[in-house]
């Protein structure tokens, strides 16, 4: 029993349940049957190696890769075939795995697409996110395009959550980054988690394991394994087989 | 020296009229990722409609509005109806437009004929101011100012307001700017009728300048607006001004000196450019 199967429908604590999932892409059939849910108010990390379709699923989930079967539920409503903006105005949050940076806007600009009209409740976000992530303010009029990685990825992050969103979805947020960038976005994931719900593309186990309180292994296309972060700990032939851990 | 700083003038008019039909191309593109072979029919509807209420009134307020109006009423039954059914299709656009461009063109001569029209250029802004051995003919700095303070509307718009803040987002990652929660396809009808109403305001105010207009000059000119947009960088306002000035100049140096070759000036500077630049000379960063 693998725990992917589970009748999760339904039931009261899921924010997402992805139900048999089919996407294609071009010609090829890349999300063959993707089922997972993803409880409120924990992180729940999709792993697998490269080409599982991780990085599918979360573009499925927001409506950027069609869903040609299936069912993606948020908060008990279908989602599946609505827009991307549309989706987005649900209340889920976007941060792409090339991290969509405006790169010829400022910091300011960047994320004042993301706020738009007045409102306090964006502004008193706004404060605490420049306050989690004091990089982006120290920056603030320099052009996007022109940050290093690791600010780009707090832009990024920053931007999503800068409206109130009950789900973030963050692909692979430490790609490319120094060592003490991933412990900085460790911090500012485990900061975030205390206000809303988040699932997570991470290849690097190590952060997958400091952040998450759930786990999601995709393998060819299908979900083989979830379960509690803490028990895939223990499980070293899991590891081995599906992310290439020796 | 008068020769020179003649030519100059006369090359930064035609830029600026260059860069009135350029601008609404380099936007529709960098926003919409829609080829508009088009533009040039809204350049000459532009041109017949405004020059039509400017014989008919007297007045070249009143052809300028004309020409305004024409193009926005056929930019919103083009991208309504042509342009939104084949989004994502690039093939499919390309034919549509390239069609929709001759039936432009031919519907021209259906309602005014098909012989050319002769253009005055109104009394205000006819002869020429001489400073010295340079003489400089009123409407065509009239040209340059209007393109000048259009460029200058158009930052204003782009730099200093939430709608340009969210085009020029859309132009550099359209589909981030969906997943912060925007209605991109609203802003691409907005993009697409200032588009077509910059097109058909070139086309009236180039016709005084030329005085004479005819149907085919929505190709000649279009051609001359693809260099501009590639030049300048598919979807940079600014970008596609400079280039509009070095067409310009280019265009206005070499059909004195050498005017077999200007055309071809200016496509190698495009090839040239497509070649060591394809992101263009002033191209938006992602």
């Amino acid at each position: 029993m693998n725990g992917c199967n589970r009748p999760i429908w339904g039931g009261t604590l899921m924010l997402l349940e992805v139900k048999g999932i089919h996407t294609m892409i071009g010609r090829f059939h890349i999300l063959q049957g993707v089922s997972f849910g993803v409880p409120r108010g924990e992180v729940t990390v999709l792993l697998g190696r490269n080409g599982a379709g991780k990085t599918t699923t979360i573009r499925s989930i927001m409506g950027l890769s069609p869903v040609v079967r299936g069912e993606v539920r948020f908060e008990g409503e279908q989602i599946q075939s609505l827009p991307t903006h549309v989706i987005a105005r649900k209340g889920i949050g976007y941060v792409p795995e090339d991290m969509g940076i405006f790169g010829d806007l400022t910091v300011e600009e960047n994320l004042k697409v993301a706020m738009g009209r007045d409102d306090p409740a964006v502004s008193d976000r706004l404060a605490w996110i420049l306050e989690l992530f004091p990089d982006l303010k120290v920056y603030w009029r320099r052009k996007g395009g022109q940050l290093s990685g690791g600010q780009k990825q707090m832009l990024s992050i920053a931007r999503a959550f800068i409206q109130n969103r009950s789900l973030l979805l963050i692909d692979e947020p430490s790609k490319g980054l120094a060592p003490i960038m991933v412990d900085k976005m460790v911090e500012g994931i485990r900061q975030i988690k205390e206000r809303t719900t988040i699932l997570l593309v991470e290849q690097n186990f190590s952060m997958a394991q400091a952040v998450g309180d759930r786990f999601v292994i995709l393998d060819g296309g299908r979900c083989v394994h979830t379960g509690p972060m803490d028990a895939l700990k223990e499980e070293k032939e899991l590891q081995r087989r599906y992310l290439g851990i020796a | 020296m008068d020769i020179a700083i003649n030519l100059i003038i006369n090359g930064l008019a035609t830029g600026m009229l260059l860069f009135l039909l350029a601008a609404g191309l380099t936007l529709i593109f960098g926003l919409m990722h829609v080829l508009n072979f088009a533009h040039g029919g809204l350049f000459v509807w532009g041109a017949y409609a405004g020059v039509w209420f400017y014989l008919w009134t007297g007045s070249f307020l009143a052809g300028l509005l004309g020409a305004c109006s024409a193009g926005l009423l056929l930019g919103l039954i083009m991208e309504r109806l042509i342009i939104q059914p084949v989004y994502g299709d690039s093939t499919r656009q390309i034919l549509i437009t390239l069609g929709v461009m001759l039936v432009l063109s031919e519907m021209v001569k259906v309602v005014w004929g098909p012989n050319q029209i002769s253009v005055p250029t109104l009394n205000l802004l006819e002869g020429s101011w001489r400073i010295g051995e340079i003489v400089l003919i009123k409407y065509r700095i009239f040209v340059i100012a209007a393109g000048a303070l259009v460029f200058a509307l158009l930052q204003w718009l782009l730099k200093k307001t939430r709608v340009g803040l969210i085009i020029r987002a859309g132009v550099i990652h359209r589909e981030m700017v969906e997943s912060l929660g925007i209605n991109v396809k609203r802003y691409f009808l907005l993009v697409f009728v200032l588009g077509a109403v910059l097109a058909a305001l070139a086309g009236m105010l180039f016709a005084p300048y030329s005085g004479v207009i005819y149907a085919e000059m929505g190709m000649e000119y279009a051609i001359l607006a693809f260099i501009v947009v590639v030049v300048g960088g598919l979807g940079s306002v600014s970008g596609s001004a400079m280039a509009a000035v070095m067409v310009g100049l280019s265009s206005a140096f070499m059909n004195y000196f050498l005017p077999d070759a200007a055309l071809a000036v200016n496509m190698l500077l495009m090839a040239a450019v497509l070649l060591f630049k394809p992101s263009g000379l002033f191209g938006a960063r992602g």
